[in-house]
């Protein structure tokens, strides 16, 4: 009997302990509670679990005490019973009443101690509502209705109850439908929890405490329990990414969502292998969003500071310091050594490309730019992305600047040396396409503007320190550039030279191969010209035939003059007349879409030029224009003006600096040209044009007649907006000083002796040395020469000799010269195809080679060559005999 | 008529000018380079000389000037097409050694004849 009992009563407390433990996790974590109560979160479960096991004892308790419903009524059969289950009621330490109606029925002894009522009696003619504080009334009536109408006892709830004497206790209550006394009534427990309530107090005051200290360190603090997820930050946390502590979520949400996505993974792995025991602390260097939307980078650091009883981890804190400065040191450090390296190793055009790609990487940037500023002033753009920024039109000396287009802003950094950061949208010059934001800083050194770098199109918008970091970047990048650019002015000119030496001499050997076969066909045309009767087609078709020749002719002799080999025939000449002559032969040839504005100042004073082929460059350069402007139409102007010396462009050959010019410049409106075309614009039979439009050799023509006249030539050209080509032309006085002056360093007036069989031969260089301003004795015996020499070695600086002579040859001559005096160089005159003339270029002894025929100007360049070169050897002449070798190899 | 000797390396120019030479009435002579045009020279007396500049083997300036030497009052024709080297100097240089008349390759015919009929009415 009894056993059945107990398995009907454990099977109830099961039921009863299940629901209650249901209801006491729905009130924990299913209401929403004020950030203060938070902190006590893990307390309260505390609390209400032992509030709740307690409860279940004294459940158990009463439900022994009262069996089923039915134990109250046993009272009358079984009195025994009865008064057992009665005292063991009487003696239970937590409070039980008994009540229908809102009337008490019953409650045992502590009840009534708690309430400060002295007997049953009296609690009956007691409301039971009127032993709560009101400020539950509508809680605990809509409870107790709920019980009625379920049947299922209420979960537990916290009430303040009256007691006597006006004292006021907070409780825990529930409530239960049992059968008393023949009928339905409520049987509510309560149980007194002032003593939990003031350690949750004194806990609460504690956690205030520690909050305090924590809000007063630098640091974020964060505090995560683990089981329930909620992590709880300080003040200094949510300050530091720009929140008020309200405004954060308190569990792990909010780190989560601030995370950088890049980050999340590292730092999860690194708290797992903490939780997991694998590392005595936690530490990851993270990416956090700031509530702006830039990132911090924090040092998240933790350790887990509580485990349950089966050792699990049950509480982790930890720290966030903000560590943004020192990884932004790091990243300025780490891109300012890839922009070094991308210097040093990435050669070209690539080095731009490569750079704007490290700048806009670390700017997190989908657009950028970078720019160089031309000697003239221009901004040519070195790279730009996405492509279509590389065609923006940039200058330096604009005086408006558009606030909404990106040129307008570019113009702006870069004429008033400025950083431009702007939020968008900004227009995109030309492009359907507008920028988010917008971060452009010049590039300057010694206050004059190199070049440009910008980052832009972020959808974030740039901070100031993002600004002063690019600006810091363009400090370090403007010395190297600088240098940069200067090699790469003197290498583009010495390319050109070189290319240009190298085609001269190819078009002068093809010169005279063609020229013997114009020959040829010219004459013997000419010839069956004569044979043939007068009328018909045969005599046509071969004026033809000299026509085509005549046309040879001329192209060939073109060639020859842009190879400029041929004597220069200047007289000081005014250009302004040559210019307007030039101009008015162009006019009829011009049609009328092409309109022609000439401006020529006439105080250009003189050139030293052949007035016909200056001539012939303005019509080159004017034909050049019009084919450009010939589909559309457009403006040819042709400028001429003086320039004082002082305002020469710097980036003019070094002769012409510093000295008065006088300036062509031949401008079109017309299509202009790219930088491919540009690049190869002097190159002989390069042509944009149709065949037989042009040759290809205007230009180069140009070049070689600006050349001859030691001048200098310059071209700009924008795709669409048109070309200007500026021709630079010593003044007389110029050229005058000019001339003098590399006579006076090239040819030192040396003392020569020539030594030629042939009288004439001998004469001839002698004559053409003393004119170049040496000291000629000429001698036509080699064995007399070498008498000479012997007797008076240090009259002589150099040695020129004929290598074909009858008693000593000329290698002869320099073997027994090497012997005598070490040093005293020897060039060589050997005729075309004599084999012993090209042994003589590989002979120690002999310094250097001339060929016949020669003329003035072979003589000069090879006295001057190998004067240079000794004076070089001369300073080691101590050195004996090897100085020879080394010269050689 | 005349005898003239003609130096020249190219054959077809020279088949060119003793074409022209033979057409006017003249003896002609042909060598392809100065040391054979000096040899035919001592051996043909010829009164004219028409001679290239630039030829392998011995070159025209040399031959100018070896024939001055010799015969000082030997009229000669320099003719040229440039050099190899694309320098262009060397008619100059001709006219300087002795060369009575100079033409640039290519040359009129006429011109050329029109040269060779005054130099040999000098010498009358």
């Amino acid at each position: 009997m009894i056993s059945t009992r107990s398995v009907v009563i454990c099977t109830l407390l099961a039921i009863l302990f299940l629901w209650c433990a249901d209801s006491v996790v729905d009130a924990l974590f299913f209401t929403q509670r004020p950030v203060v109560e938070e902190f006590l979160k893990p307390n309260p479960q505390e609390i209400y679990m032992r509030a709740l096991l307690s409860v279940l004892v004294s459940a158990a308790a009463l439900l022994w005490a009262l069996g089923r419903r039915q134990a109250l009524t046993i009272r009358r059969s079984h009195d025994k019973t009865r008064e057992n289950y009665q005292s063991l009621v009487e003696s239970f330490p937590d409070f039980l009443v008994v009540h229908r109606d809102e009337m008490p029925l019953y409650a045992n002894e502590a009840t009534l101690a708690f309430l400060g009522v002295a007997d049953l009696a009296d609690l009956r003619k007691t409301r039971i509502l009127s032993l709560v504080h009101p400020d539950y009334h509508e809680e605990s009536r809509r409870r107790l209705a709920e019980v009625l109408a379920t049947g299922r006892p209420s979960p537990l709830a916290e009430i303040r109850v009256l007691r006597g004497g006006g004292m006021e206790t907070d409780v825990v209550v529930s409530t239960a439908l049992v059968e008393y006394e023949g009928g339905d009534a409520l049987l509510t427990f309560m149980r007194d929890i002032t003593d939990q309530m003031e350690t949750r107090r004194d806990l609460l005051a504690s956690r205030e405490r520690l909050q305090l200290a924590l809000d007063a360190a630098r640091d974020g603090v964060w505090d995560w329990d683990i089981p329930t997820g909620s992590m709880v930050y300080n003040q200094a946390w949510a300050e530091m990414l720009g929140y008020a502590l309200e405004e954060v979520q308190p569990d792990k949400s909010a780190w989560l969502t601030l995370v950088h996505p890049e980050d999340h993974a590292q730092a999860a792995a690194r708290v797992a292998a903490h939780l997991k025991g694998e590392s005595p602390v936690y530490e990851a260097e993270v990416r956090l969003r700031h509530k702006d939307g830039h990132y911090l980078w924090v040092l998240d650091r933790g350790k887990v500071v509580a485990r349950d009883q089966h050792g699990q981890p049950a509480r982790m804190t930890g720290t966030h310091r903000n560590i943004t400065a020192r990884k932004e040191a790091e990243l300025a450090l780490e891109i300012r050594n890839r922009i070094a390296e991308v210097f040093l190793t990435h050669p070209g055009r690539d080095t731009y490309r490569d750079i704007l790609e490290v700048i806009c990487e670390a700017s997190s940037s989908p657009a950028g730019l970078f720019g160089v500023v031309d000697s003239d002033g221009g901004v040519s753009i070195k790279a730009g992305h996405p492509a279509g920024l590389a065609s923006l039109s940039l200058s330096t000396d604009s005086e408006e600047f558009p606030e909404q287009t990106l040129d307008g802003q570019l113009s702006r950094a870069l004429a008033r040396r400025e950083s431009i950061r702007r939020e968008g949208p900004i227009s995109v010059d030309s492009q359907h396409h507008s920028l988010h934001s917008l971060l452009a800083v010049p590039i300057v050194i010694h206050e004059q503007v190199i070049g440009m770098v910008m980052c832009a199109d972020r959808a974030t918008d740039y901070t100031s320190s993002e600004q002063a970091f690019l600006e810091s970047l363009a400090g370090y990048i403007a010395p190297i550039l600088h240098s940069r650019l200067e090699s790469e002015t003197k290498e583009t000119q010495l390319r050109q030279a070189q290319k240009m030496e190298a085609l001269g001499a190819l078009a002068g050997g093809i010169a005279h191969d063609f020229n013997n076969i114009l020959q040829a066909i010219m004459g013997f045309t000419t010839l069956a010209r004569e044979d043939c009767p007068a009328e018909g087609t045969l005599a046509a078709d071969l004026d033809r035939v000299l026509k085509a020749t005549g046309r040879g002719k001329e192209l060939v002799q073109r060639i020859l003059l842009f190879s400029r080999r041929e004597e220069q025939e200047r007289q000081p000449v005014a250009p302004g007349p040559i210019v307007a002559e030039a101009v008015n032969l162009l006019r009829p040839s011009m049609p009328s879409t092409i309109e022609i504005m000439a401006t020529i100042d006439e105080n250009c004073g003189e050139i030293s030029a052949d007035p016909s082929q200056i001539n012939q460059a303005v019509m080159n350069l004017a034909t050049n224009a019009y084919h450009a402007m010939e589909v559309e139409g457009g403006t040819l102007e042709i400028e001429l003006f003086p320039l004082a010396g002082a305002l020469a462009p710097s980036s003019l050959p070094r002769h012409l600096l510093n000295q008065d010019l006088v300036v062509l410049t031949v401008s079109d409106s017309g299509c202009g040209m790219n930088p491919e075309t540009l690049d190869r614009l002097f190159d002989p039979f390069f042509t944009t044009k149709d065949v037989g439009k042009g040759t290809g050799l205007g230009l180069s023509v140009v070049h070689g007649i600006v050349t001859a006249h030691y001048g200098a030539i310059q071209v700009e050209s924008q795709p669409g907006v048109g070309t200007t080509v500026t021709v630079y032309l010593p003044g007389l006085e110029s050229v005058v000083d000019e001339q003098t002056t590399s006579q006076a360093t090239e040819d030192h007036g040396y003392r020569i002796l020539f030594v030629d069989d042939e009288e004439d031969i001998a004469a001839i260089g002698k004559a053409l040395l003393e004119k170049q301003g040496h000291q000629v004795t000429s001698l036509t015996d080699g064995a007399a020469a070498l008498t000479e020499l012997m007797l008076h070695p240090s009259n002589y600086d150099l040695v020129i000799t004929d290598l074909t002579m009858p008693r000593l040859t000329g290698l002869q001559l320099a073997d027994k010269l090497a012997e005598i005096r070490l040093g005293l160089p020897v060039i060589i005159i050997t005729g075309v195809g004599d084999q012993p003339g090209d042994l003589a270029i590989d002979h120690p002894t002999v310094h250097g080679v001339i060929r016949k025929p020669f003329g003035g100007d072979d003589l000069r360049a090879t006295v001057n060559r190998v004067m240079a070169s000794s004076a070089v050897r001369g300073g080691s002449e101590e050195n004996g005999p090897d100085t020879d070798h080394r010269r050689r190899s | 008529m005349a005898r003239i000797l003609i130096i020249e390396d190219d054959p077809e120019v020279r088949q060119l000018l003793q074409s022209l030479l033979v057409r006017a009435g003249h003896a002609v002579i042909e060598a392809a380079d100065g040391r054979e045009g000096i040899h035919l020279y001592r051996t043909n007396k010829p009164d004219l000389v028409v001679t290239d500049l630039i030829m392998p083997g011995q070159e025209g300036l040399e031959t100018i000037v070896e024939l001055h030497r010799e015969f000082p009052d030997q009229k000669i024709i320099a003719i040229s097409g440039g050099s190899r080297d694309g320098k262009d100097n060397y008619l100059k240089a001709a006219q300087l050694c002795g060369a009575d008349r100079i033409f640039r390759k290519p040359f009129d015919n006429s011109e050329f004849l029109a040269a060779v009929g005054e130099l040999l009415d000098e010498l009358g």
